[in-house]
């Protein structure tokens, strides 16, 4: 039994196969931009890059990926709430704007948490394939991509270390 | 939450069943697309050959559609002239080679005569000519007739996709990414990046192993047109063509395209040796530069099949589907291994055992996380 969304994804493809769905496009470029991520980058390059990614729905409680499984993509969150988890240790809640999952643009290695949807969700991929097609197509656009996601990450691991050097009981001089 | 694992949920058995159903819908869609079968594999050969030169000048600044309406252009002008140029001159030396079948009997007998003198002057080796022409006339005339109307065949199919291939490799190389990416979208929300990771990994493969084996074909091709030209044999761009192909088949390529080139000598008007030999050398000086440079530049990964797997594959296909069986069993038998293996491999990274691995290795080098 097919439900109506599957009858509209069927449509779509047969209907209008070669054409640009101009509104996410626009709101996903908005919100990119305003992104760390994309900091110094063109516009128009970066709206070119977004017409690339791909668009997907989720409902309330849906998980989006799973802690240990291989990732392929980032994802930005154009509406909703989505819950990141690591086992059952709840670690944070992200909103409209938001990119997760960026640690699979860098490196195949497997999530180190688990995404929910807490909220029905609206959410772009951005392909790890899609950006390495961009590395070879712009290159020096692509590297100032790479750039703030490095320093990102990096931020991150000194974020972490110094919550680990706060939470740590400092060493015995004896 | 991790979920226990099923006899279901193994990942060898769920990579069986999907390829099962892919493998079904394939088989039906080519058998509904049979008419166009040849046309949609020779778009889809010059795609994956085309596909790098329109990225180069995408990367250059050239729009998507010019980048694709250049390449076009240089690919139709090549195809319809070769077309216009080849395909009276094939046909023609096809009809010229039928007529020629009819006296092989005396030509067989002549050559044998020499190889006889040959044999009884340096090697004190001699047989009865006309006994051993007629033993083989036999055989060479039943194999003569089916090659010829096989050639034949396979030739008006090409004449027929000059006309649909350009159109169709256009289209692809415009819009394949927009109707790939459209029917990715179909996948469920579980599987759309483990999806999208086989895909990947299943597709660069077979870009580069599609795209090796066309430029090893026209190498050969081309190599092997000259060589027989220079050489002085007849039908030098049939043969060519012939080889090119033929090549294409591991393990039985290798003595297959010599066969052509040597009835061609059998049936020209002086049967010599000398003939013969340059013929066999024109061959094995190709194959040499196949396996010295093309081979492990281009194609180097396309070798992991067993050899008696490609011997069974290529007979029974040799057998079921004739010419066509024979140039396209590997290049499917390596896609279907291509597509299997990464199917095995994405489904066995997303399986509940693997998540209980990863897990409590990352609880261990992380402990202060989880």
């Amino acid at each position: 039994m097919t439900t109506d969304s599957d009858d509209n994804r069927l449509n779509r493809i047969w209907s209008r196969p070669f054409r640009k769905k101009v509104a996410w496009v626009e709101e996903a470029t908005r919100l990119c931009l305003d992104h760390c991520l994309f900091e110094g980058i063109a516009e128009r390059s970066v709206q070119h890059i977004v017409s690339h990614m791909h668009p997907r729905t989720y409902q309330r409680g849906e998980v989006i990926f799973e802690m240990a499984h291989a990732g392929a993509s980032a994802m930005l969150i154009l509406d909703g709430e989505v819950l990141i988890m690591a086992d059952t240790v709840e670690l944070t809640r992200l909103h409209h704007g938001d990119i997760f999952g960026e640690v699979s643009l860098a490196t195949p290695l497997p999530r180190t948490a688990q995404a929910i949807a807490s909220k029905d969700c609206r959410l772009v991929f951005f392909l790890r394939s899609d950006m390495d097609e961009w590395i070879e197509r712009r290159p020096r656009e692509a590297s100032h991509f790479l750039i703030n996601l490095s320093t990102m990450l990096a931020e991150r691991l000194m974020e972490r270390n110094l919550e680990v050097i706060e939470t740590a009981s400092p060493l015995d001089d004896s | 939450m991790i979920r226990e694992s099923t006899m279901l949920s193994h990942p060898l058995l769920q990579a069986s069943v999907i390829f099962s159903v892919l493998v079904t819908a394939l088989a039906l869609t080519a058998s509904l697309f049979y008419p166009l079968l040849f046309t949609l594999l020779v778009a889809t050969l010059l795609y994956a050959a085309m596909f790098p030169t329109t990225s180069y000048l995408i990367r250059r600044g050239v729009s998507p559609t010019q980048a694709v309406v250049m390449v076009m252009t240089v690919i139709v002008t090549f195809v319809l002239l070769m077309g216009a140029l080849l395909y009276p001159l094939i046909a023609a030396q096809l009809d010229q080679l039928s007529t020629r079948t009819g006296s092989i009997d005396v030509r067989l007998t002549r050559l044998l005569l020499q190889v006889n003198t040959f044999t009884t002057g340096y090697l004190d080796i001699s047989f009865n000519p006309a006994e051993t022409a007629a033993q083989l006339v036999n055989s060479v005339t039943h194999s003569l007739d089916t090659m010829q109307a096989t050639v034949t065949s396979y030739f008006d199919d090409v004449a027929f996709s000059l006309f649909l291939v350009p159109l169709i490799t256009f289209f692809l190389l415009r819009d394949f990414r927009s109707l790939r990416n459209q029917a990715m979208q179909l996948l469920p929300n579980r599987y759309f990046e483990l999806g999208w990771m086989i895909y990947n990994a299943t597709s660069s493969q077979l870009h580069a192993y599609l795209r090796g084996i066309t430029i090893q074909m026209v190498c050969i091709t081309l190599i092997c047109t000259a060589g027989f030209w220079l050489a002085g044999i007849d039908f030098a761009p049939l043969l060519g063509i012939l080889t090119g192909l033929l090549n294409l088949i591991p393990i039985f390529g290798i003595a297959l395209a010599k066969i052509p080139p040597v009835l061609v000598v059998l049936l020209s008007d002086k049967p010599d040796l000398t003939s013969m030999i340059l013929a066999l050398a024109v061959v094995f000086a190709a194959q040499l530069v196949d396996t010295a440079y093309i081979l492990p530049r281009v194609i180097a990964k396309s070798a992991n099949l067993h050899p008696v797997t490609v011997m069974l594959s290529v007979s029974l296909a040799g057998y079921y589907f004739g010419f066509t069986g024979l140039i396209a069993t590997v290049p499917l038998l390596f896609s279907g291994k291509v597509i299997f293996s990464e199917l095995f491999s994405g489904l066995r990274d997303f399986s509940p055992t693997h998540q209980q691995h990863v897990v409590a290795r990352l609880k261990q080098s992380m402990p202060h996380m989880l």
